[in-house]
């Protein structure tokens, strides 16, 4: 077996038998990693809380056939203020399923982990409203992703925006809109969000865009998931 | 290739947590090798097990009646309740002869990857149960994992505004174990925790 290094973040946890797990991972080189933690549930264990979800870690890893094993964890960052503010802590639990989602066994993609790291820093030093809804739009257009935001996807007019259907494609002119309408505001976020400018993004609060954005992004996300998060539908911590 | 009756054992032993079809396969050669009796009183044994067992109508904790012995006990604290996710968790408290209160076992943890929320797990009853009862101190003793944190950190929102006192069990350093080996979240709650020492 060969050990290879990786910064990873720990998406999700399984318990294995009786005192190991399996950690779903992104790491930066080596895209979703799936490992074994031999022994993490027992109190002494020397991995402690390092592999716990939502941990920033330095990892050496022995490579496995179907799963790989972790050899050591390091801690880089605990995003503490996140595990202890439930409201923080509901956006982290949707940022990592909707990455463990869409994330791939083995194809490295250095520019996601980049952005779910960027993401969850400034979740923990700020939790800036828009965060959510923003997330999952860059990380859908990461994806490939790219809805049109400049002509209705019905008629090629790019006189109004009034509307969006993310499964149709796109931006809805004035005339096609029909049920789907969607304030221009909103439709400014998400077409921001896709090009990557974040940090002027996130700036917008107590906005009635904030929900409709994450509504809207969510329903997207479902349409290429095919299903919903359990993060949202359980949505046990918000309000 | 089996049996019917075998295949039918294996499929049964496979449905376990931690055994896997190997395991099972493994499990199921042992069972048929070994005496006929000792097969039977396994059978009997879980037969009566299951059959006995029910939840204690107050705390959920495993019993044989209605109400089981720890929610019978009188003598045990009736002001304090101990929250914990499963029944073996009870054992491992009752271990430290350190509690002497009452317990309640909510079956599981909120777990939102895994879509369990407040109504899939004992909150409700949990609530009702500070409703009736005289209760002044709610330990929170989740286990000391994300979900369990989680599950801690909404009960006491949900018991902000109730006047009784919510605790969360301390986290620190494992008894026996180096400093030098500890991990930076359990190290940083020990220091929080620390508490003053004689004389
Ligand atoms: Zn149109
Ligand atoms: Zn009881």
């Amino acid at each position: 077996m060969t050990l290879y290094r990786d910064s990873a973040v720990v998406l999700r946890t399984w318990k294995l038998g009786e005192s190991d797990r399996i950690v779903s991972m992104l790491g930066e080189n080596s895209g979703k990693i799936r490992a074994v933690v031999k022994g993490v549930r027992k109190t002494k264990s020397r991995f402690g809380s390092r592999l716990e979800p939502l941990s920033l870690v330095s990892l050496l890893c022995w490579k496995g056939r179907e799963l790989d094993v972790v050899s050591q964890a390091e801690t880089i960052e605990l995003f503490r203020e996140t595990r202890e503010d439930l409201d923080r802590l509901y956006k982290a639990n949707v940022i990592l399923e909707a990455t463990e989602q869409v994330a791939q066994d083995g194809y490295p993609d250095p520019e996601l982990f980049r952005l779910v790291v960027r993401v969850l820093r400034v979740l923990e030093s700020d939790n800036p409203q828009m965060l959510l809804g923003s997330f999952i739009w860059k990380l859908l257009s990461l994806q490939g992703y790219r809805p049109q935001m400049t002509v209705c996807v019905v008629c090629g007019s790019g006189s109004s925006r009034a509307g969006f259907d993310f499964a149709a494609g796109g931006m809805l002119c004035d005339e096609h809109s029909g049920g789907k309408r969607s304030s221009p505001e909103a439709l400014d976020v998400i077409s921001r969000s896709l090009d990557g400018q974040l940090a002027q993004v996130l700036r917008i609060e107590n906005s009635p865009v904030v929900s409709e954005t994450e509504v809207l992004a969510l329903q997207a996300l479902e349409v290429v998931l095919e299903r919903s998060l359990r993060s949202v539908r359980s949505s046990i911590i918000r309000h | 290739m089996y049996t019917q009756s075998v295949q039918a054992l294996i499929d049964e032993l496979g449905k376990l947590p931690g055994i896997g079809p190997k395991s099972a396969q493994r499990v199921a050669f042992y069972l048929l090798k070994i005496d006929k009796t000792d097969a039977l009183r396994l059978a009997d044994a879980i037969t009566l097990a299951r059959m006995n067992s029910t939840w204690c109508r107050t705390c959920f904790n495993i019993s044989d009646s209605e109400t089981c012995d720890i929610c019978l006990d009188l003598k045990r604290d009736q002001s304090t309740i101990c929250v914990v996710e499963e029944p073996k968790d009870i054992v491992a408290i009752e271990k430290t002869r350190e509690y002497k209160g009452l317990y309640h076992v909510l079956q599981g943890c909120l777990n939102p990857m895994d879509g369990v929320g407040p109504e899939q797990i004992r909150v409700r009853e949990l609530l009702t149960r500070l409703g009736n009862e005289t209760i002044k101190e709610v330990i929170l003793c989740t286990n000391p994992n994300l979900e369990g944190e989680a599950t801690a950190m909404y009960i006491s929102r949900l018991l902000a505004s109730t006047g009784i006192s919510v605790t969360r069990i301390a986290s620190g350093l494992p008894v026996g174990g180096d400093l030098e080996y500890a991990d930076e979240l359990t190290l940083g709650r020990a220091l929080e925790g620390r508490r003053p020492v004689g004389p």
